[in-house]
């Protein structure tokens, strides 16, 4: 639950009007997500938020514990790889890619940390 | 003298334990040896020595040591006693030293008559310990990176600090109502909302993952067999785009987007009279063949569209119902921005083609459209409002014929309706419209009465003309008579002709050579002509299409890569790379060779 507080010194409250835009893109994300779970080869997509806590998941419980502690980790890593390197810059994605047994992919986004695991 | 101490001296008294020795053995004589063993050291210890290996006595000193005292006494002629003797010598030469002072008063012997020692004690109090132990100040352990990052980070948010100061400090100074501070507090679900980004990203990531190979191929593959074809050469598959809402449309206009090459614009609607309904228009992107980015779903079917070369987000989309729109990508809404109607409402006549053109002076965007009400309009968008401009009238004999507004028996001998426009590449004013008789006319915007030049054509209706991307007074056409023709401008007559043995969908040029051009006819074949290779046949012809009845309806050239994407009466459009014989850039010459 995100709470926002708007203080205001005017005499006029205003509450923010993107409520409708949100619901509309909401719709979209949900979609695409929907349409990239429905292909044959993505295995299972996770949604965490920053704190490592996650939110959504189409994998079971423990497995999700399991990517999500590790893949939070790495990407801190990362991301500290790509700031040192250059301050204004910032990590966007990591793709990894496992290739023993099962041919895994890993592709991480990082705004949000999203992560989908697929089967090559 | 027995003083009565209670010892009896005199008496003598046995104990009773004493030992009883006869008289002889009394008067035997014992002999006792002193010698200097002490009966006290032991005999027996023993030491194991680890050299040998076995246990050995050790022998103990029998020396009894009764008293030791450690002396003061230094020998005299040693080198500490001379030490000593010069520390004396100095000390007595000091004035405040004992000696000298005694030797002032003359030397005082101290003999124990006169030289006593006293001492006394004084009592010693006895130490006590007092001791204070205060609490402990809290401590926590603190540990922390400091990376470059972090340093920034610090820093930026330091300088967010001060500015929020500043600015604060300004709007006190302005702000003079100082009513009640209101606090609003909305509560937002948790949303993916902003996810929206990411989650386009990570489905190109996936989809590219799936069609790997296509992608690169698309980028990398270059046909190695083209070196042993001799001229020819080949077009090898792509993506395929298809959309499911799409099913019944067929593709009636394809354009590509010039500032995201990997852009591109799919009109849908039907080419056949009877079955008209609903159209749509689809913007696909070569990085996601599976879902199109932009879907609008028109309620009439598309006929023609167009992209803005600079207004990069502009379409313009003419209907078969006579309309036109402008959609604007950025604007969230599936509605047009704006949306203009024909004037003459009573018959539907779907406008065959739309152009842009640059902007006018005062940078309002404007465009014309063809239709098959015989004129060709200019339309103006005015803040959110077309307005149009008729600016020719297409009529049988060539200009501009009086045409009462209400007869409409006249309207339709005098007058073809046009199919197909197309603005020339340098010079803005020109342009040349197509007709459903067959004749060419180039005309210019300045000149609204007369035609320039007028083509007798094609022997039925024109249903694209274009312009040399290169060549300024080359152009093309191809009809429903199943021919392509090639024009220069200056001449009345097709300086070549192309007879493709079945109906030809759509031409067009190649933006990176002035001789190549291609063209699509509904045995879904497509022809690949190079005129500089070939003058008379065609170096590519590829059967492109899965299903025979399949007819291709368009296609177009990639601004930027090799690549065609050829559009089809199933509302599929395929995509294409060109081999590299197909797209050889011809030798710059001085002048062209017709």
């Amino acid at each position: 639950m995100v709470r926002i507080k708007l203080f205001n010194r005017s005499h006029v409250g205003f509450i923010s009007v993107k409520k409708n835009v949100t619901f509309v893109q909401q719709a979209e994300v949900e979609d695409t997500l929907k349409r990239i779970e429905a292909r044959e080869d993505v295995v299972g997509i996770i949604i965490v938020n920053l704190d490592g806590v996650y939110l959504r998941s189409t994998l079971d419980d423990a497995l999700t514990a399991q990517y999500t502690k590790h893949l939070d980790r790495l990407t801190v890593m990362a991301r500290s790889v790509v700031r040192n390197i250059d301050p204004e810059d910032d990590l966007t994605s990591l793709r990894l890619r496992i290739e023993k047994n099962d041919k895994h992919e890993i592709m991480v986004e990082v705004q949000y940390v999203f992560i989908i695991v697929r089967c090559v | 003298m027995d003083k009565g101490d209670g010892l009896d001296r005199g008496k003598k008294s046995k104990p009773s334990d004493q030992l009883k020795l006869t008289e002889a053995e009394l008067k035997e004589n014992i002999t006792k040896v002193l010698n200097t063993h002490n009966p006290h050291a032991p005999q027996n210890i023993v030491r194991f020595n680890y050299k040998e290996g076995v246990y050995q006595r050790v022998s103990v000193d029998h020396t009894a040591i009764l008293f030791e005292m450690e002396s003061n006494i230094v020998y005299q002629d040693s080198e500490e006693g001379r030490r000593l003797m010069l520390k004396q010598a100095e000390e007595e030469d000091r004035p405040d030293s004992v000696a000298s002072k005694a030797d002032k008063k003359g030397v005082k012997l101290g003999n124990f008559f006169h030289f006593t020692d006293r001492a006394t004690q004084t009592l010693n109090n006895p130490p006590r310990q007092i001791n204070c132990q205060t609490a402990p100040p809290p401590r926590s352990i603190f540990s922390a990176t400091a990376n470059q990052w972090q340093i920034y980070d610090a820093y930026c948010e330091e300088l967010q600090k001060q500015e929020k100061q500043k600015a604060t400090l300004l709007k006190k100074e302005t702000d003079k109502s100082k009513k009640g501070v209101l606090v609003t507090e909305t509560q937002v679900l948790f949303s993916i909302s902003p996810l929206a980004k990411e989650t386009k990203i990570l489905e190109r990531m996936v989809h590219q993952n799936t069609f790997d190979e296509i992608a690169q191929d698309f980028k990398y593959f270059e046909d190695p067999s083209d070196k042993f074809r001799g001229q020819e050469g080949t077009l090898l598959p792509l993506w395929t785009f298809q959309h499911e809402e799409t099913r019944g449309l067929s593709v009636t206009a394809l354009c590509w987007n010039s500032k995201y090459q990997d852009l591109f614009a799919v009109g849908m609607g039907s080419y056949d009279f009877c079955k008209q309904g609903r159209g749509m228009i689809v913007f696909y992107s070569l990085k996601n063949s599976s879902f199109p980015e932009y879907v609008f779903p028109t309620t009439s079917g598309v006929q023609c569209l167009d992209i803005h070369p600079q207004h990069f987000y502009l379409t313009v989309v003419g209907f078969y119902d006579g309309c036109v729109a402008v959609y604007n990508l950025k604007k969230k809404s599936l509605e047009p921005v704006c949306k203009g109607t024909p004037k003459t409402s009573l018959l539907t006549n779907p406008v065959w083609q739309v152009r842009w053109q640059n902007d006018d002076i005062d940078n309002n965007h404007n465009f014309f459209s063809v239709s098959a009400d015989s004129r060709v309009v200019s339309w103006t968008l005015i803040k959110h409002e077309l307005i149009s401009t008729e600016t020719i009238r297409l009529s049988v004999n060539g200009g501009l014929s009086n045409v009462p507004d209400d007869e409409q028996l006249q309207y339709f001998s005098s007058t073809a309706g046009g199919t197909s426009l197309d603005f020339h590449k340098q010079t803005d004013h020109l342009f040349l419209v197509g007709t459903e008789q067959g004749k060419i006319h180039k005309c210019s915007i300045h000149y609204s009465s007369k035609f320039l030049k007028t083509y007798n054509a094609h022997n039925s209706a024109v249903y694209t003309v274009k312009w040399n991307h290169f060549h300024p007074r080359v152009f093309i056409s191809c009809s429903a008579d199943w021919t392509v023709k090639i024009w220069d401008d200056t001449i009345k007559v097709p300086v070549f002709t192309f007879d493709l043995m079945s109906a030809i969908g759509d031409v067009a040029w190649a933006p990176y050579s002035s001789t190549i051009f291609a063209a699509v006819t509904i045995d879904g074949i497509v022809r690949v002509f190079d005129l500089s290779i070939n003058k008379y046949e065609a170096i590519c012809q590829q059967l492109v299409v899965a299903k025979k009845k399949t007819k291709l309806t368009h296609i177009e050239f990639n601004p930027v890569h090799p690549v065609i994407i050829v559009g089809d009466d199933q509302g599929l459009v395929s995509s294409f790379k060109l081999s590299p014989n197909l797209r050889k850039t011809p030798k710059v010459r001085k002048q062209m060779e017709i």
